[in-house]
């Protein structure tokens, strides 16, 4: 179990290679302080003597080409608007540089590098059918059954997305002028390519509200009437844009630079968009953060949960073994000898609980790979708390951003560090 | 439009028993038992809570274009505003209820293609126990000559609990948790209807009737002490109030 990150350094023609098996996790964090500090932080890690293809992600900063191209995979870039957000913030951060994302993996990442790298383009992860991307149940077994026109509102089965799921959003324009609205976990392969009557599909899945921008990471609508698609999201759905066109022959298929605001607008209410401050509160907690993600991380966060419960476990026995010498003390009147009994079942007991405790860990960490490595520098940039927050909000005005002061409040009360706490 | 007299709902005037049952839904029940108990001393001890919003009388609300409700409304709309239109129902008004606090409220009505039944659908954001509380809360309405009208309601699942507060001579009410689809809500709603002969109304005369009835049950409520008019100080000081 790690998230390995593989990094190049390429300065006056010469190329260095590092990596780190778990910086992958917060790598748009370590590459938000901007050149100088990435070189620190980088050559800190574990030096290669060539490339490796064994990663999750990983960056390649080219000091003399001043280019920049990185591959990571934050749950909250996935957002359009919050990854807008983070390229402004990028492109401050790496003044003069050209930043390019490495949509197709790591071989982008290899040919950055000048390496004639045997992975594969990474392929987009897509569900197959529209129930399948609406998490419906009996998604095999529907398609068997003979079509039933009743069936479409006689169907028990119910979408489920938690508010804070991300999504796809579809929006359906009928010709008669009736809006649907359905959520998806991305918009699947059969109806990006127009397969198995993707809008009857689409129409007999449970209605849903207009989701806010927070939750979308991409969408689509259809207009029947106008015979007009729009379609908008990540790099790798626009790449796609040939192939939905001709799926959907005769429709005018058009790629929506405006996003969520523009599907607002054709489907009537003004949704919830997502402003810059409320964006740069989803990802500025990590950043401002120096927490490192590694094993150590994943063993105290269970380890913690197994504390807590142990330490009442322990406590109730404690209870337990104390309250017959509390019932002595109440028919002897002999408080002296029950209170120095008590004192030393305590000290027993914590003393007992501390060895245990430590022989666990020591046990994880020695039979874990990875545990305990304390070596690697735990972020990039400042590791000061208030040196940090000035330059991120120097990172923030050079970014024609909201200031800190105005995007503090605006922070979740739950974020991914809640795992590293 | 602003009203001349507010009006705030009073929790410590609900019977101890609908009230321990409703708040059970939301807190461990002997913390329910212990609230609804304090609710009630303080109902029958005539010591009203401090209200944190309050709304105006009847028709005190401003109608107003699709176009200009709140944004939030019509997202959380969209689904219950899709199965309205399947079910034949057309929009009769939209309005923005005139409510100062920490709460919002839009209402849209809807009218069936048999003209027999509104359809009220509200939209109440309001400050809850954790955080900021958002509902959609509908009511299928029929309105006959004789007493006493049908009302089928469809709510979230906790507050079916303090359906028993809607005990009203005049109105026979069924309250129905809202993930059931709304299809088979109106279905309920016309069964219950079946074997009496309805209002059939045109748009005018349903808004019409709606008013009168809703006038009606506003106050119905106001005698049970469900409503109370707030005074002067007590307006002001709720309309300092904000919600974020």
């Amino acid at each position: 179990m790690s998230e390995p990150a593989i990094f190049g350094l390429v300065r006056d023609g010469q190329t260095r290679f590092y990596a780190d098996r778990w910086a992958s996790v917060f790598l748009h964090r370590e590459i938000l302080f901007g050149p100088d500090d990435f070189e620190a932080w980088v050559t800190q890690l574990e030096e290669l003597d060539e490339w490796s293809d064994d990663c999750c992600g990983g960056a390649v900063a080219d000091y003399d080409r001043k280019r920049l191209t990185w591959c990571g995979e934050a749950q909250s870039l996935q957002i359009p608007r919050i990854e807008a957000v983070y390229q402004r913030l990028l492109q401050a951060a790496w003044p003069g540089f050209e930043i390019a994302f490495a949509y197709a993996g790591l071989a982008d990442l290899a040919k950055a590098v000048g390496v004639d790298a045997a992975s594969e383009p990474d392929g987009e992860d897509r569900p197959e059918s529209v129930r399948e991307a609406a998490r419906l149940e009996h998604a095999a077994a529907e398609e068997e059954e003979p079509e039933d026109e009743d069936h479409a509102t006689t169907d028990e089965d119910e979408a489920v997305f938690d508010d804070e799921d991300l999504r796809a959003w579809v929006t359906l324009l009928a010709a008669d002028g009736a809006v649907r609205h359905r959520h998806v976990d991305r918009l699947p392969t059969d109806l990006l390519q127009s397969r198995n009557d993707p809008l009857r599909a689409l129409a007999k899945l449970p209605p849903a509200e207009v989701p806010p921008e927070a939750v979308v990471i991409e969408g689509l609508w259809l207009d029947e009437a106008n015979q007009s698609i729009g379609v908008w999201g990540s790099h790798a759905l626009k790449e796609m844009l040939p192939d939905i066109r001709q799926g959907w022959e005769g429709w005018d298929v058009q790629w929506a630079e405006r996003g969520y605001e523009q599907q607002c607008e054709v489907a009537g209410p003004a949704g919830v968009p997502l402003k810059e401050a409320e964006a740069l509160a989803k990802i500025l907690p990590v950043i401002l953060s120096t927490k490192r993600f590694d094993m150590s991380t994943v063993l105290g966060a269970l380890g913690g949960g197994l504390k807590k419960t142990a330490a009442k476990a322990t406590g109730c026995l404690l209870v337990v073994i104390c309250l017959p010498l509390v019932i002595f003390g109440l028919v002897s009147g002999n408080w002296k000898a029950v209170l120095i009994s008590i004192a030393i079942t305590c000290g027993v007991v914590i003393v007992a609980f501390k060895t245990i405790e430590h022989r666990i860990k020591r046990s994880f960490m020695s039979k874990v790979p990875g545990a305990g490595d304390d070596r690697a520098p735990p972020a990039a940039g400042p590791l000061d708390e208030s040196t940090r927050r000035q330059r991120i909000d120097h990172l923030l005005v050079a970014a024609g951003l909201p200031r800190l002061s105005e995007v503090e409040p605006l922070f979740p009360k739950e974020s991914e560090l809640d795992l590293l706490e | 439009m602003t009203a001349e007299c507010y009006y705030a709902e009073e929790i410590t005037a609900i019977p101890y028993r609908t009230l321990r049952k409703g708040l059970s839904a939301k807190v461990p029940a002997p913390l329910a038992f212990a609230l609804a108990g304090f609710f009630r001393l303080r109902g029958i001890l005539r010591w009203p809570l401090r209200p944190a919003y309050a709304v105006g009388g009847p028709g005190s609300g401003q109608d107003v274009l699709r176009d200009a409700l709140p944004p939030r409304a019509l997202s959380r709309w969209a689904p219950i505003i899709e199965q309205l239109g399947d079910l034949g129902f057309s929009p009769l008004k939209y309005s923005v209820a005139d409510v100062i606090g920490e709460k919002q409220q839009a209402i849209a009505l809807f009218l069936d293609g048999a003209g027999s039944t509104i359809a009220t659908l509200e939209w109440i954001r309001m400050r809850g126990g954790e955080g900021i509380d958002e509902k959609a809360p509908l009511e299928f309405n029929s309105y006959a000559a004789a007493d006493p009208e049908i009302m089928t309601a469809s709510v979230v699942a906790e507050d079916i609990e303090f359906s028993d507060l809607l005990n009203l001579e005049f109105v026979d009410v069924l309250v129905l948790p809202n993930h059931l689809r709304l299809k088979e809500i109106y279905h309920r709603h016309l069964a219950r209807a079946t074997g009496r002969s309805f209002y059939r109304m045109h748009p005018e005369t349903a808004l019409k009737e709606h008013r009168t009835r809703s006038e009606r049950r506003f106050h119905w409520a106001l005698r049970q002490g469900l409503l109370r008019p707030l005074t002067s100080e007590e307006v002001s000081r709720v309309r300092e109030r904000r919600l974020a």
